[in-house]
């Protein structure tokens, strides 16, 4: 016991970069920055979880008026165990199947179970905080509105502890099962990907089935569009037997004691199974890893001449897709964004009413004036296509994933212009696939017409344009280059986060005509477009000229 | 060829410095050993050399390019090994050397032929269907050398080259180290191997804790040290532990 908190205290401190961080506060040069980078993320959260409790009190509110208390809190808990899996499915693409560790930590004298079980707390930790993330201001607000008892919030407690313990287990050995079956292939690094994307498609449309239409309530406002399929929600709650225990928790003392029972057998069976399974499933799954590491893929070369640029655009694209960290976390929203406007826009089919019955005309009759719906709709989906596109981490973390390949970019005869350029291109490359589905789906599923939907694709195009260089500036100023695990290179890698930041400032302001336009103090759409286009083209003129600027600087050394 | 003008190196501005005020000339056609103990400050010389570190002082010239005034054409001129042989693990083997040879614009006969060539030569060639991720340390070193002879460079950069190859891929390396500067290009190389510097080199330089403290060929060197029957060894030894 005594080594396994040693060697879980070791990982904390690589992975979370206590130790990094302790010594950062603690060197008077750079407790400033760090202070910097630790307020923006505070507010960033901050941020996060104002807009989470204002989105549970209109929840709360509309379960109220059709469902019920029960229906609302049976909801939290489902949401919560679907954003828990998304979590799990990518952290275990980052840490659990990582080789390089796995190969050092296996040749110590710890037992495999001990190496295990690490990464399976490792998980099951990540899961409880996404998981914190939805319940804690779910209940929060149930009880601002219900009235606070300290002995409901008591009863929480063992809730939230014990609640993460069956989806990590049937998470981790899902995966176990996805890596045993791409293994076999040539392809496993591919085929791990995609189906790990399939995983996460699959938590979306469960979610997209909870959310549309079938409902027996009646009611014509915007409430009624954010309660969704309540039948599909009881059931549910009914067969997912961590989210039936815990609402047992909250009941009377009776369904207390049964709730806390379940929940206990539960943990210990997934703790015994997991601790004695999956040690040697773990070890066998690795090992399979390693082993198929070095699939043939092309046996001779084509030997034809190619341009520079386009020699480093194909470099780029193979490093990019065949890593599962990189495809999960930075192009992951290629696939979200699409998918998020199904959710949006399915509804509005489901229903028996008219197309035009979605959440964002609900909307749009609710601020009740007089002006054009087709364009409020197409720019709400234009806002939304914009934030989904500065997710993207293809930028803003371009020169950090060359990692200790650093050497190959400074010492091959081709300017840092030049190698730079191959990147935005890459990522431009990437972003016009996101903007044109996500906005193609967006204007499908709307009945959006074309001149509308292409004035959004530009708009959002010219945006993800200067988001690229802000995060390009970001990476090319302070690259994080020495790493040994791909997943540092861009979760645990602050460019992301601060490009992020800078990309929301300029978001709010790209959004302002347009909100000045719902609000009613400006009344043409021909001059919202050209104010927001004339924003759009300034800052991204401002931006280039600052990355080139710095990049000229850094020209012949870095 | 290649000219070191008063080349200093402070890695940190308290510390004394990792390479200090260093003066060298290799000429056209060398084979050129570069000699030292460890943390002598071979490799910072040849990362400043090549473009990686910044001089805290000093010039560097190749065929009389400044990397200053013109770092691509300055690039250009030279193909570097260094001594951890970091590689695209994702890529295969052959998709980095058409990679290097693209950025080297290599046309696609000559590419060929020399994929072929130094494929048979390391006899890695079959291997080069793999992903890099599971060659082993000297087959990477091996994919490197081979992407560095592609462009066939005026100048060969290596970095302690026979680090973790087998004895046929060093010796292959030693050939083609001679070959390359019998068709008239320079070679530099660095090592703690006093051997293969005895065996091969035209002209050497000792470098420690930061400083030349010798430099000429072998010959020179022996005679420098007035007695004619010192091997390499004891002439190394002496001026190191004189320098300490
Ligand atoms: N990145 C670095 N930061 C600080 N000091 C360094 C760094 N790299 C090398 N040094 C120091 O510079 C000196 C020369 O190192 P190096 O050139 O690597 O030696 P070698 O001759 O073995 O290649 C050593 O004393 C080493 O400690
Ligand atoms: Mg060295």
């Amino acid at each position: 016991m005594n080594k396994f908190l040693r060697l879980f205290k070791f990982k904390l401190y690589n992975r979370i970069g206590l130790g990094g961080i302790k010594s950062a506060f603690a060197s008077p040069g750079l407790r400033i920055k760090a202070t910097a980078i630790f307020l923006s993320v505070l507010i960033i959260l901050c941020i996060f979880v104002i807009f989470l409790i204002f989105t549970m009190s209109m929840m709360y509110k509309s379960f109220v008026q059709s469902g019920g208390k029960d229906l609302y809190l049976n909801f939290i808990f489902i949401f919560a165990q679907l954003i828990g899996f998304f979590t799990l499915i990518i952290s275990s693409f980052n840490s659990m199947f990582n080789s390089k560790e796995h190969d050092i930590l296996s040749s110590l004298p710890v037992k495999r179970e001990h190496i295990f079980m690490t990464s399976y707390v490792e998980l099951y930790v990540s899961f409880l905080v996404s998981m914190l993330m939805i319940v804690l201001p779910g209940l929060g607000v149930y009880q601002y509105y219900e009235g606070f008892s300290l002995t409901f919030t008591l009863r929480a407690l063992p809730g939230y502890i014990l609640f993460p313990a069956l989806p990590a287990t049937v998470v981790t050995f899902v995966m176990f099962a996805v890596m045993i079956v791409a293994g076999r292939f040539k392809h496993t690094e591919l085929i791990s990907t995609l189906s790990g994307v399939a995983l996460i498609v699959a938590c979306f449309i469960l979610y997209l089935s909870l959310s549309t239409g079938g409902s027996s309530y009646k009611q014509d406002d915007l409430a009624q569009s954010l309660i969704g399929n309540s039948d599909l929600i009881e059931i549910l709650s009914k067969c997912m037997i961590n989210v039936f225990a815990f609402k047992m928790l909250l009941g009377s003392v009776y369904e207390f004691l049964i709730g806390a029972i379940i929940l206990i057998v539960i943990f210990a069976t997934t703790c015994f199974i997991t601790y004695f399974a999956g040690g040697c499933l773990y070890e066998k799954v690795m090992r399979l890893l390693s082993s198929s590491a070095g699939g043939r893929w092309t046996k001779t070369g084509r030997y034809r001449k190619s341009s520079v640029q386009r020699a480093l655009i194909r470099k780029e694209f193979k490093l990019l897709l065949r890593s599962p960290t990189y495809v999960m976390n930075c192009i992951i929203n290629v696939i979200l964004g699409p998918l998020m406007m199904l959710i949006f826009g399915i509804r509005s089919y489901n229903k028996e009413a008219a197309v035009g019955e979605d959440i964002f005309s609900r909307i749009t009759v609710l601020l009740k004036n007089n002006m054009n719906a087709d364009y409020v709709i197409c720019g709400l989906i234009t806002a939304l296509t914009i934030a989904v596109t500065a997710f993207g981490m293809v930028a803003s973390t371009c020169v950090s994933r060359e990692g200790s390949n650093f050497t190959v970019m400074q010492t091959i005869p081709v300017s840092y212009k030049d190698q730079i350029k191959a990147k935005l291109t890459s990522a431009l490359i990437i972003n016009l696939v996101c903007v044109i589905t996500t906005m193609g789906v967006g204007g499908v599923l709307f009945g959006i017409n074309f001149l509308p939907v292409l004035l959004g694709i530009i708009i959002c195009i010219i945006a993800s344009l200067s988001f690229n260089y802000i995060g390009a500036f970001i990476d090319v100023m302070r690259p994080k280059i020495y790493w040994d695990k791909e997943s540092q290179a861009v979760k645990q890698n602050a460019n992301g986060m601060i490009s992020l930041l800078l990309c929301i400032v300029l978001m709010i302001l790209y959004a302002l005509p347009f909100a000045l336009y719902v609000v009613g103090i400006i009344d043409s759409i021909v001059f919202v477009v050209v104010l927001t286009m004339i924003m759009e083209v300034i800052s991204l003129i401002l931006t280039r000229m600052m990355l080139f600027r710095l990049i000229n600087n850094k020209e012949i050394y870095r | 060829m290649l000219e070191l003008k008063n080349l200093t190196k402070c890695y940190d501005k308290r510390k004394t410095a990792a390479v200090s005020d260093i003066n060298l000339k290799v000429n056209k056609g060398e084979l050129f050993g570069f000699l030292g103990p460890n943390g002598a400050g071979k490799t910072t010389t040849i990362k400043m050399i090549t473009g990686i570190l910044a001089p805290t002082a000093g010039e560097i010239l190749i065929d009389g390019i400044s990397i200053k005034d013109d770092p691509i054409k300055y690039k250009k001129n030279f193909g570097y090994v260094s001594d951890t042989p970091n590689l695209y693990e994702r890529l295969t083997g052959i998709e980095y050397l058409e990679f290097i040879a693209d950025v080297y614009d290599v046309n696609s006969e000559a590419r060929k032929a020399q994929i072929q060539k130094y494929g048979a030569m390391f006899d890695i060639y079959n291997a080069l269907g793999d992903r890099i991720k599971s060659f082993s340390h000297g087959m990477r070193q091996k994919l490197v050398l081979m992407g560095t002879l592609l462009h066939n460079p005026k100048l060969w950069i290596l970095d302690e080259p026979m680090v973790g190859l087998d004895p046929m891929s060093a010796y292959c390396l030693k050939e083609e180290m001679k070959e390359h500067c019998r068709q008239g290009n320079t070679v530099f190389f660095s090592t703690h191997v006093l051997e293969v510097a005895e065996k091969l080199c035209d002209r050497i330089a000792i470098i420690s804790n930061g400083v030349i403290v010798a430099i000429g060929t072998i010959d020179e060197l022996k005679a420098q040290a007035e007695d004619g029957n010192l091997t390499l060894e004891d002439i190394f030894m002496n001026v190191v532990r004189r320098q300490e």
